[in-house]
Formats: structure tokens, sequence, C-alpha cells
């Protein structure tokens, strides 16, 4: 701001001097051109004012013409004849001017010769001059027009010093100003720096204090709203990891303590600990597996959609899943038509809900799975006459690697199964609820929004208790 | 011999933890939740108690505060597989005389049991003189059977053992 001002002030200057300069040279030029033409106009054409007759010489001819030529300030006049300034126009600048004899050697060659126009120093500056020689009958001679080219610059140039003056002068105001402004607008601009580095993936938590309402402020507080979501995403991911070192210290923990106790010399502890670990290898490894699809969970290419018969799909995997335990296998209900999701995420949710009612159920349990369709949503759900959910664990169930209170223990699950059918619903913008109490067995409802691209579509979303209740009635 | 209380969820945690200790000629015994855990240790017939910090019903911190509060003295060492120094001050802060970070060795698990049940019984009176006097409130005095009585002679309304009345 700063230079830009002095620039505007500095190019001001320089054009008012170069504009200036130039209509002093050509006011000089002007003014030349004129005294030189009037005293030709007197010389061809006038008379004595004393005779009424011709000027009878040229010493008359210039009397005359210095005292009808009253000159201004810069002009100074000087009738040359008989080899030197023998008459000057009026006051002391004009005098010193003419009797200068470095003056007069410059003029003489043009007062004796030609005559013209040219620039030159004097004793009052660079001037320019104009000389007009008279050779004829009236005698030889010359009329030298000065025009004091410096004095009008001095004028001008005192103008000027006033203007760089002032000019300084508000270039330091100017400055004054954007210094305390700019302090102003940028101070928060330099916390964010400060912010920004110091903020690290340990600490995230400092933020910048924010006024105002402007461009800065607002920027201000998008940053802030960045780190809160930054931090947020931190803690869950630390949480993560804390939860899944914490869940694979318990498996390491088995194998070292079996291993460490293992007698190699009976065959029986032998064989008995080696299945033991390998279950145990397995199940590990089910909950590595469950740790890589939840960390997936999120990506963009967590889901693939597709277009799906819900009630084909709720076939297959009850068909798939019948197979692997003693239940009561039914099916509640069957949507029709087709819907966006993915077919693979969409199964792998009913599965782990499958088989989690088989967890929760004995041989000869009821476990039912359906599906419907309601404007804008399908629906899938897996019911069980299992061992139910108390109310104050309905939320927790969700949660990674909750482990239900009975005391069957962490039994087969990773502790991530509903995790997944979680993060399974929020990837394709839908929700997991349930419904249950203790001794009356658990409904679980997966509802994926089906958007713009159901036929139904339109009206508005599921109320979720309502859905439960159908759920359950089915 | 030295009868142990190993309060774990994880089954083939405890399991191996009590093959290990019959076999270094302790008796173990194994519940896998908190407050049955809670109710086994006070009875006073455990000389040691391993303590698993992750529990079912009540967690191994709220077993180890009430057990405290119910002036019961026996050594616990904690098992925890959280490695925060939090959990492991929480943990000697709540009474624990020690504590495991899972995993570990069952060596060094063994070796720390068999420092605190030797250091057990000549600290067992100074802690029993040193503790605070005010009464228990809602304590009652664990099963008939075991040698801890409510006390009507030194501490009127604390359990103590029979023994020092």
């Amino acid at each position: 701001v700063v230079a830009l001002t002095a620039l505007a002030l500095g190019g001001a200057g320089v054009a008012a001097y170069v504009v200036e300069s130039d209509r002093v040279d050509r006011r000089a030029a002007e003014d030349l051109d004129q005294e030189i033409s009037e005293f030709n106009q007197l010389r061809s054409q006038g008379f004595d004012p004393r005779t009424g007759e011709r000027f009878s010489s040229v010493r008359r001819l210039m009397q005359i013409a210095l005292e009808r030529n009253v000159p201004d300030d810069a002009e100074v006049l000087i009738a040359w004849f008989d080899g030197a300034p023998r008459l000057v126009s009026a006051g002391p600048t004009a005098r010193s001017v003419s009797q200068d004899a470095a003056f007069q050697d410059t003029i003489r060659p043009y007062a004796e010769g030609g005559g013209g126009v040219f620039e030159t120093m004097t004793t009052a500056g660079r001037a320019r001059v104009a000389v007009q020689p008279v050779q004829d009958e009236l005698g030889q001679g010359a009329w030298v027009v000065v025009f004091l080219s410096e004095r009008e610059r001095a004028e001008f140039r005192a103008v000027l010093a006033t203007y760089w003056l002032l000019a300084l002068l508000a270039l330091a105001a100017v400055s004054l100003g954007a210094w305390s402004v700019s302090g102003r607008l940028l101070q928060p601009l330099r916390a964010l720096t400060a912010t920004a580095k110091e903020a690290s993936g340990t600490d995230l938590s400092m933020r910048i204090p924010v006024e105002g309402d402007d461009d800065v402020s607002e920027l201000v507080r998008t940053v802030n709203a960045m780190l809160d979501r930054l931090e947020r995403a931190f803690a869950t991911q630390r949480t993560f990891l804390d939860d899944a070192g914490h869940e694979l210290r318990t498996p390491v923990t088995i194998l070292r303590g079996h291993l460490e106790l293992l007698d190699p010399a009976d065959p029986a502890d032998v064989a008995a600990t080696r299945d033991l670990l390998l279950d145990e290898i397995d199940r590990m490894s089910r909950m590595v597996d469950d740790l890589i699809v939840l960390a997936k969970a999120g990506r963009p290419d967590f889901v693939r959609i597709s277009a799906v018969d819900p009630g084909a799909l709720t076939d297959q995997v009850l068909g798939k899943m019948a197979a692997t335990a003693g239940r009561d296998w039914q099916v509640d209900a069957r949507a029709e038509g087709s819907v966006p999701v993915d077919p693979q995420r969409i199964t792998q949710a009913l599965t782990q809900l499958i088989s989690n009612a088989v967890r929760h159920t004995r041989p000869g349990d009821v476990v039912a799975v359906g599906s419907d369709r309601r404007p804008g949503w399908v629906r899938w759900w897996v019911r069980d006459t299992g061992t139910g959910i108390a109310q104050e664990e309905q939320e927790a169930i969700f949660e990674r690697f909750h482990q239900g209170t009975s005391a069957a223990g962490r039994g087969d699950g990773s502790g991530l199964g509903l995790s997944i059918v979680r993060a399974i619903a929020d990837s394709h913008g839908g929700q997991v609820e349930v419904r249950s109490s203790p001794g009356h067995g658990a409904t679980f409802v997966l509802s994926v929004p089906t958007g713009g691209l159901d036929d139904t579509a339109g009206r508005a979303a599921p109320n979720a208790a309502a859905a439960l209740t159908a759920g359950e009635a089915l | 011999v030295k009868r142990v209380l190993i309060i774990e969820d994880e089954a083939r945690i405890a399991s191996f933890v009590e093959k290990g200790l019959r076999a270094n000629g302790m008796t173990p015994t194994v519940v896998s939740d908190g407050v049955t855990g809670l109710d086994y240790a006070t009875t006073g017939e455990f000389d040691l108690v391993v303590l698993d910090i992750g529990l079912p019903g009540m967690d191994g911190f709220t077993v180890l505060r009430r057990l405290r509060q119910a002036q019961v003295q026996v050594p616990v060492i904690v098992l925890t597989a959280r490695d925060s120094v939090t959990d492991t001050v929480a943990a000697l802060e709540g009474g624990a005389d020690d504590y495991m970070a899972k995993p570990f060795r069952f060596d060094e698990l063994l070796a720390r049991i068999r420092l605190r049940l030797r250091t057990e019984r000549g600290l067992e009176v100074t802690v029993l003189l040193d503790a605070p006097l005010s009464p228990v409130g809602r304590w009652t005095c664990p099963r008939a059977s075991s040698p801890w009585r409510r006390c009507s002679c030194a501490i009127p309304g604390r359990c103590c053992r029979a023994s020092s009345c």
C-alpha cells in the first residue's frame, strides 16, 4: 500500500513536472516569437511617434520598441548595436544579465550574423534567447529577447517542492494508517499461521480467537471448524486404535500363556493346546478382518451400488445361514422390485445379524428374516426369540468391542459385528435399530433410503418406532 | 496350600493361569464376573486375588474399591490390557498390590504372586491395625464358615479374623 501510494504520488509529481516544464518551454517559445514579431512589425510599419516619420536609426527604433514594450518578470529585452548591448529593459535582472560578458560573447555572433534562437546560461540562470539582427539602411544592430525560463521554472519548482513535502507527509500518514489497519487485519492471519504451526497430530486442541464478521474472521471460523473436525477424527482414530490394541492383547495373552505352560512331554496336552491355539488364531484373524472392514468404512469405495432385489437377497442370506445352525428359520416378509444398494455389504450385515441371533438363541428357537419397502426406503430385519437385550444396553451394543454382560463371555464374536452393521447402514445413508426386551428376543432393523432411484419414492422417512413395531408384529 | 482367586472373564486366560498355579502347588479358583468375584473375595477364603479389569457386570476397579471399603486386605494383583498410566495409577491407588499388563509372561505373574504371598503374613497385623477406624455402614460379615467375624472386641462393627479378637 505504501509503495503503491509512493508510486502514485511520485508519478503525479513527475507528470506535473514534465507537463509544467513543457509548458514553460512552450511559453518561452511563444513569448520570444511574439516579441520578435512585434519588433519586426514596428520596424517594418512603425513610425517614430515624435517625428511622425519612419525611424531614422536603429537606436531610435529600439528605443521606441523598448518604451512601448513592457516585458514581464521573466523577459529581458536588449537593444544591441555598435557591438554591445546599449539599451535594456528596466529592472536589476535585465541589467545584470545584459552586462555579463560571457552572455555578451554568446550573443555577439548571432547579433552580428544571421540571428537565431538558442538556449544559454545567464546570470539569472538558464534562458532562452532570440536574436533578430537588423541590417538595413537604418544601421546595424540586433533586437535581443531573453526569456528567463529558469525564473519561471524556479517558481514552478517552489510549487513542486511544496508538493513533494506534502506528498511525503501524505505518504507518511498513509504508511502509518496502512500499518495499523493491516496490522489489525493481519493479526488473525498471523494467529492462524502460529496455530497451524503448533497444531500437530498429537495436539489439535488450540483454536484461534475470532471477533468481527469480515472475510478474515470468516476464514478463521472456517479453520476453527476444520480443526474441530480434525480433532474429532483424530480422537475417533485414537480410540479405535486403543480399542483394537486392547482387544488384540487378549488373544496374544492366550497364545503366550498356553504355550508357556505347555508340557511337551504330554501328547494329550500338546493336542489340546494346539486345537485351542489354532481356534484362538482363527478368532484373532476374524477380528483383524473385521477391523479392516471398519477401517475401510467411510471410504468412497466401501459400497458399490447396484440394482438389487431385496426379497431375493433375503432368501439367499437365509439359505446360506440356515445350514449353519438348527433353528426354526422363518421368513416374515419379502419385498419385491429392485433397490439401489450394495448387495455384498447388505449380505454381510444380514449375515452378521443372523449369526448374532444364532448366538443368542438355542436350537429350536425362532430366527426370522424379512424385508419390505416404504416410499423412499427399503428395510431388512432379523428377529429372534432369544435372550433379548436390556434397555440400557441397546445403544452400547453398537459400539466397538462391546461385550455383552452375559456370562457366556465374549463367545465367538470380535465385538465388532454390530459396529460393522452400523457402518454398512451409515455408508448407505441408512440406519440400524434394535427393539428388544430381556427374555422376549430381539429384532434388528436395517433401513436404507432408496432415494430418487426408487419408483415409489417421495414420502417421509419411516418412523423408526412404527417401523420396528411393524417388524416385530410380522 | 495357598488359595488363589482368579477373577477373569476370558476363559482361555483363566484356564492357563489356573493350570500354571495348580502346577506350582497352589489351589486356584476361577470366577468369570465381577459380582461373583467380589462375593468370593470378601469371604476371606483366599490368600490372594488375581483381578482382571475388564469384567462383565462389575469392572475390576469397582470390585477392588468395594473390597477395600469392606476392609478386606487380601493382596490383589490386577491384570490390565491397557498400558495407559492412568489405568495403572488407578489400580494401585484403588488398593491393588501389584499389576500385570497383558500380554504377560506367566513366569513373571507367578513370581509376583509368590512375592505377595510371602509378604502377606508379615503385613497382615499391621495393616489391620493401621486401617481407618470408621465403621463400615452396610457391611455384613461374610459366611459363617469363614474365619472373619463381626468384631465385637478391638474395633466394634468391623470385620476381622476371629483369631485377632
